[in-house]
């Protein structure tokens, strides 16, 4: 990996990092643990569509551990790390079959298994299967928000073809 | 001999530029094909969701058995329709995080905490569909008719040989 990679990578970490926190600071909208939006995930998308899937791991990675490390909760660690991974996995999977078109698809996929992901990582945390009453909300929000940041990668990529 | 490598060459070249075109014209319909068939998934799983969500009982719950759960450990049972008079009081769990939970009218609800989100202030008191938990204090609230804990059947209680 050559250093203007780096950098770039770098920099995407960076402005995850700041629309997650950002993110957070919204009061949430429904009294259901995990309906937000996750608009950290235009970031994964558009890394992965214009770099691949390491590179977009990387950044998913580095934007996780930094973002629960400055939110000070240890806790907040296994929730995130297993909905990032479960919606990057599903996300690359749709986005190999569908050839880096109709990215809406692919982030309503990657959004709905995400809170799929923190479902489980609670279950296994709170050790009790009555978690899992909250799975309905979940995806039906993870729809919702999924279509809202796969439109805003569409026109992020369309709009930035000839700059990064 | 410099010629014939470089018209292989070119053949080769032109051959891999009439594949890769074959190849793009095809796959767009299947792309297509492929978008329609996850665009029918999802919207299934839409009504689905939808369809659980509107038959769940969401009506609010009274004269039933409270089970407190902390880190996965049930610590305790509260009888909702013996409590004659509103009482409060703290679960905490390590590290300085609390919960105050108070049984008002014979119903059960989170008052206070200093969790990050304090979603589960917000989630009112219990009724039939949603169990209340905070998550990041790792406490949950279930609501059940039955006196017993429902986790027990993980539990082994004797093995005979």
């Amino acid at each position: 990996m050559n250093t203007k990679k780096m950098v770039t990578l770098t920099l995407f970490s960076t402005i995850a990092l700041t629309i997650f926190i950002l993110e957070s600071a919204i009061p949430p909208l429904v009294p259901i643990p995990g309906v937000k939006l996750g608009l950290a995930n235009i970031i994964t998308l558009f890394v992965m569509v214009k770099y691949g899937d390491k590179e977009a791991f990387i950044v998913l990675f580095i934007r996780i551990i930094l973002a629960n490390i400055v939110s000070g909760q240890v806790i907040s660690l296994i929730y995130s790390l297993f909905g990032g991974f479960l919606c990057l996995v599903s996300m690359c999977l749709i986005n190999r079959l569908l050839h880096s078109k109709y990215l809406y698809i692919t982030s309503v996929f990657g959004a709905v298994f995400h809170n799929i992901g923190q479902i489980i990582a609670a279950a296994i945390i709170i050790q009790s299967i009555s978690i899992f009453a909250y799975l309905p909300v979940l995806l039906i929000s993870g729809i919702i928000t999924g279509l809202f940041t796969g439109f805003c990668t569409h026109f992020t990529i369309s709009r930035l073809k000839g700059v990064i | 001999m410099k010629d014939e490598v470089l018209m292989l060459h070119r053949i080769s070249k032109q051959k891999s530029i009439i594949l890769n075109n074959a190849r793009s014209v095809d796959n767009e319909w299947v792309i297509k094909r492929r978008a329609l068939i996850c665009c029918i998934l999802l919207f299934i799983l839409f009504m689905v969701s939808c369809m659980v969500l509107y038959f769940m009982d969401h009506s609010e719950t009274e004269n039933y058995y409270a089970h407190i759960y902390q880190n996965g450990n049930l610590i305790k049972t509260i009888d909702l329709s013996a409590v004659s008079q509103d009482y409060t009081f703290t679960v905490t769990s390590d590290e300085d995080a609390f919960n105050i939970i108070e049984i008002h009218d014979k119903k059960i609800h989170i008052i206070d905490s200093n969790c990050p989100d304090s979603v589960c202030i917000h989630m009112g008191y219990h009724n039939n569909s949603i169990p209340i938990t905070c998550l990041p204090n790792r406490l949950l609230i279930t609501v059940t008719s039955q006196p017993d804990a429902e986790n027990t059947e993980n539990d082994i209680d004797i093995i005979v040989y």
